[in-house]
Formats: structure tokens, sequence, C-alpha cells
């Protein structure tokens, strides 16, 4: 039994390291937005700063509880999906704020940002293709 | 609106079920639903006092489940009318006096921000007198199953305010100043005791980074305060109904006390400090308050100070948390001003009224997240009052009187947003 705890320990510790450094933050190929470090990106995931350098209104894109999240969240803002969903839910019903756009997928993401120039969303690493500019590698 | 109790349950379920799919149906750029609730049970071994999680909730458990004293569902509106002007309401349903579960609109603003730095609210709106009291019944957002009641079960009340804020960067930090006048809502306790707030001012201010937030804020109000005891008091002293408690009590007009004590105007200040640290999987939690008001009876002045500190430690979706809560009364009473020749016993009993709440908790429970929208939490509360004081539970009517101070009390909720 301790062996078999053990093993599960070192495999979620194995699996986590495998995700980090594997997502990306990024914008349609055409848009102005330049790069961004991970604090400046923190704040607009946390809603924190919601217009972008030109002066537009910044369209963030995020995506719902899956390894890509859990690898993004936590390398940008040092929070679990759980974590930021608590945070958002306190924002939004103390009405500070409305969270991001949530899309299922990358390639929604990717589909997204790259018709509005104002938006910015991360994806894995591998999903990077020529419809999207890497802003962030965090 | 007023829904029976056990209609709560078949109300919340029904929500849960349709929330994904109204979550979906109702959210565009401009107009987004959400909702939020909990389905709580609690119950306490004590057959003298029954435990509330607010003392504006006339009844409690004891000795029976109760899903009223935790349970509620809100849900709540953001309109955005241009990208600066937003509109943001919010109805929630939750037992409030009497055994029924009342619904009422708690907020309804417009806010402004025309830039990340200000915004401006007017409106109808939460009051700023504690830190996380626009969060009371989003409990989700915090680890226990409720606020710890030490701070959070007096009267909080929404106000008709207009608030402005204004934030700035410095460093790692961002340093948000708030300043709120309005006049709050009239509160009515029980069936009879009223509190009729005149406007109400405060200033505020906090910092937050990464791992730090902290609150310092004060507000300053007067009200009005009513109730039987009061009223028939004065009667008492102005010789209108001298007799009225018996034999030796008010047996001489005392017109300088009955001026003195009519409850109108009595001031109230409110400062709160709040604190909230996490250190990887640690998050420490800790808000203390001082209410200092007059007693009703000049000059008499008194206050309560309350604080809690409250640890928890995330493994996996397993959130383990111990909270400490405290409410000491501090400031005049007979005794304490040597009043000797001040016998009158209902001015005694209403100066001592305040003492009577003192009490402590110790907490112990876990929260369970068990998708990213719903937590399920447990929780063990043990109350120390002081022998035969009721604390902030309520007294059951033909209980016993003489009690040691103690009372557990168990609760296990399930809390969900969407």
């Amino acid at each position: 039994m301790k062996k078999y705890l053990i093993s599960l320990f070192v495999f979620t510790l194995a699996s986590s390291a495998a995700f980090a450094g594997d997502t990306v933050l990024v914008a349609g190929s055409n848009s102005a937005i330049g790069k961004l470090d991970k604090s400046k990106a923190a704040e607009y995931f946390l809603g924190k700063t919601t217009t972008l350098a030109s002066g537009d209104k910044a369209i963030i894109v995020d995506q719902p509880s899956n390894a890509v999240s859990t690898s993004f969240l936590g390398a940008v803002i040092d929070k679990t999906p759980d974590q930021y969903k608590a945070y958002w839910s306190k924002m939004i019903f103390t009405g500070k704020g409305v969270p991001p756009k949530n899309l299922s997928s990358d390639d929604e993401v990717k589909k997204f940002v790259a018709s509005n120039p104002n938006a910015l969303g991360y994806i894995s690493k591998s999903s990077v293709d020529s419809s999207v500019k890497v802003l962030l590698e965090p | 609106m007023k829904l029976r109790t056990p209609h709560l349950m078949c109300v919340l379920m029904l929500s849960m079920g349709l929330s994904q799919t109204a979550s979906a149906q109702f959210k565009s750029d401009a107009l987004r639903i959400s909702g939020f609730g909990t389905i709580g049970i609690a119950t306490s071994a004590d057959s003298n006092y029954a435990f509330r999680s607010n003392t504006q909730q006339s009844v409690g458990t004891h000795r029976t489940w109760d899903m009223g004293v935790d349970s509620k569902f809100g849900l709540q509106a953001n309109y955005a009318l241009t990208d600066q002007i937003s509109l943001v309401t919010q109805a929630v349903a939750k037992r409030k006096t009497e055994q029924d579960i009342e619904a009422s609109v708690n907020w309804l603003y417009v806010r402004y921000s025309p830039n990340d730095s200000w915004s401006v609210l007017a409106g109808k709106m939460q009051s700023p007198f504690l830190a996380l009291a626009d969060s009371t019944n989003i409990s989700y957002t915090y680890p226990w199953v409720r606020l710890p009641i030490e701070g959070y079960s007096f009267t909080n009340p929404e106000s008709v305010a207009i608030r402005v804020d204004h934030r700035t960067k410095l460093k790692d930090f961002d340093i948000t100043g708030f300043a709120f006048y309005g006049k709050a809502d009239d509160v009515k306790n029980t069936k009879t005791n009223t509190v009729d707030y005149k406007p109400l001012w405060s200033i505020g201010v906090g910092t937050e980074s990464d791992n730090l937030t902290t609150r310092l804020s004060y507000t300053k109000t007067t009200a009005s305060a009513t109730s039987p005891d009061i009223t028939a008091l004065q009667g008492c002293l102005t010789a209108k109904t001298r007799n009225a408690f018996g034999p030796g009590t008010c047996t001489t007009p005392q017109p300088f006390f009955a001026a003195a004590s009519d409850g109108t105007n009595r001031v109230y200040a409110y400062t709160d400090a709040y604190v909230n640290y996490t250190y990887g999987n640690w998050q420490f939690i800790s808000e203390a308050a001082r209410t200092a008001f007059d007693a009703g009876i000049n000059p008499y002045q008194q206050q309560f100070n309350t604080y809690f500190v409250s640890a928890s430690y995330r493994v996996g979706k397993f959130t383990p948390y111990v909270v400490h809560g405290s409410l000491k009364f501090k400031g005049d009473t007979v005794e304490t001003r040597g009043d000797r020749f001040f016998i009158n016993p209902v001015f005694t009993s209403i100066l001592s009224g305040s003492k009577s709440v003192q009490q402590s908790t110790n907490t112990i429970g876990v929260r369970f997240d068990a998708a990213t929208n719903i937590a399920i939490k447990a929780q063990w509360d043990m109350i120390k009052r002081d022998p035969n004081t009721p604390g902030l539970l309520k007294i059951v009517p033909g209980a016993p009187k003489t009690t040691d101070g103690k009372t557990n009390v168990a609760s296990v909720s399930l809390d969900f947003v969407f």
C-alpha cells in the first residue's frame, strides 16, 4: 500500500512537471498586441487590466478546467482551476468584473483570436500554427 | 415571496440541474446571468439554545437537522450598457427572520469604470462595514461552511449609496482606496426590534499582491434602535406606566434618563482590519473588527471587539481548515461605572444585555472541491459562552436557564456557482 501511494505521488509530480511550460499565450498573427511578461498576463486573466496598450478593450479567452488551463493558470497566476473559479466567483458576485470568455479547445481559441485582433488566449505549445503568434511562454 | 423551508430543497435541486443550461442560454457579450447557492444542513445537541447563522434569524437549529440555517439561492445579472457602464442586480432567497425563506433584491446599481483605475457605483449595494460582507451569501468563495459568526452574525445591511474606488499600482502591490456614502436599509431583527439607520459614510484602503490581500476600513452612522424593552422603559420612567415592572422598579419618575434613553440617534462606529495571506498550499485569513456604540442610555458607551483567525492547507481537492473566532464585550455597565444608586433592574438588564452575547468558537472542517463549480464542506463548531448566557444563540422558549455555556454544532453543505 505504501509503495502504491509513493508511486502515485511521484507520478502526480511527474505529470505536473510534464505540463509545466507546455502552454503559450497567443494572439492572432495579425494582432498588434506585443509580447507580455507574466505579471501583465496575470493582470489580464485576473481582470485587473481590461485595456490593451493601444487603449482598446482586451478580449480575454479562457478554457474550461483541463490539462491546458491547469498548466497555464498554475504557471502564470499560481492558481488551480478551482481557485481560479473561486476568484472569479468572488469578482462576479461582488460586481467587480466579468470573467474571460470560455472556449472549449485550442482550435476554438486559435480561431477566435485569429478573427479578433484585440483577443488573447492560451493554448498548448504543440497547437501553435501560422494563425497565431506567441505573446508569452510561461 | 415566501417559500416554506422544505420547498427550498426542490428549488435548489432544480436550479442546480438547470444551471448549466441557463448559463449557456443567457450568457452573451452584453448580458451575463450567474447564480450561486448552498444546500446546507446543521444540527446542535443543545436543547436550551438554538444555533443560527446570523442574529436576524429568529429561529435556529437545536436537536434537529435544519436546512434553513445555511441554505440559500441567488441570481445575479450583469448587463454591459457600454464598455464603461454596466448594470448589476442580485436577488437572494434565504431564511431571514422567520422560518420561511424570503427572496429579495439585495443589489441594484450602476457601475461606471472609465478606466482600470477608477470606478463609481450608484444604487443599492452592500454596506462596507466588513471586508467579506459582499461575499456573505457566496459560500463557494470561502473555505468554511459560513463566515465566522462572531464577526458576521450581526446586522450587515445593504445601502442605497454612492461608492467611489480608485486603484493604483505601487511596485508589486495594487492599492485601492474607497469612499462610500449612503443610507442603510432599516433592519427588523425580530418581530419587534427594529434599527432605523440614518446616513452612513465609510472610507477604506486595501492592498493586493500575488499572495497577500489586506483591507482597513472605518464606517460611521447613527441609528434609531427601538425595542419593546426600551419603549416600555420610556413609559415607565415618565411615569406613564410606572408600575409595569412590578414593585421596586420605576417607583419614581427619572426624566433625565428617560430623555436620554429613547433609542434615537445612537452613534455606531465600525473599524475593521482584514488580511489574507497565501503561502504555497497554506492560506491564512484573519479579520478584527470593533463596533463602538451608544448603549441607548446616556452616557453609557459600549463596544464589541471581534476577530477570527483561520488556517487551511490544500491537499489536492481537499482543504482542511481550523478557525478560532471571538466576540468580546467592552464598555460601561452599571457595575463598571459604579452607579450603585442606579438600581433600576430594567436599565441594568439593558446595559448588561450586550455583555451576554460574548462567545468564542473553535472550528474544524474540510472543503472538498468536487467540481470546478461545486464544493462540499463538513464542519464542527465548538461554541463557548459565559455560563447561563445565550451568546449569539437563540434561547429556546421554555428551556432550562442553567447551562454550562458550551454548544457544539455539526454542519454539512454543498455550495455551487454557475
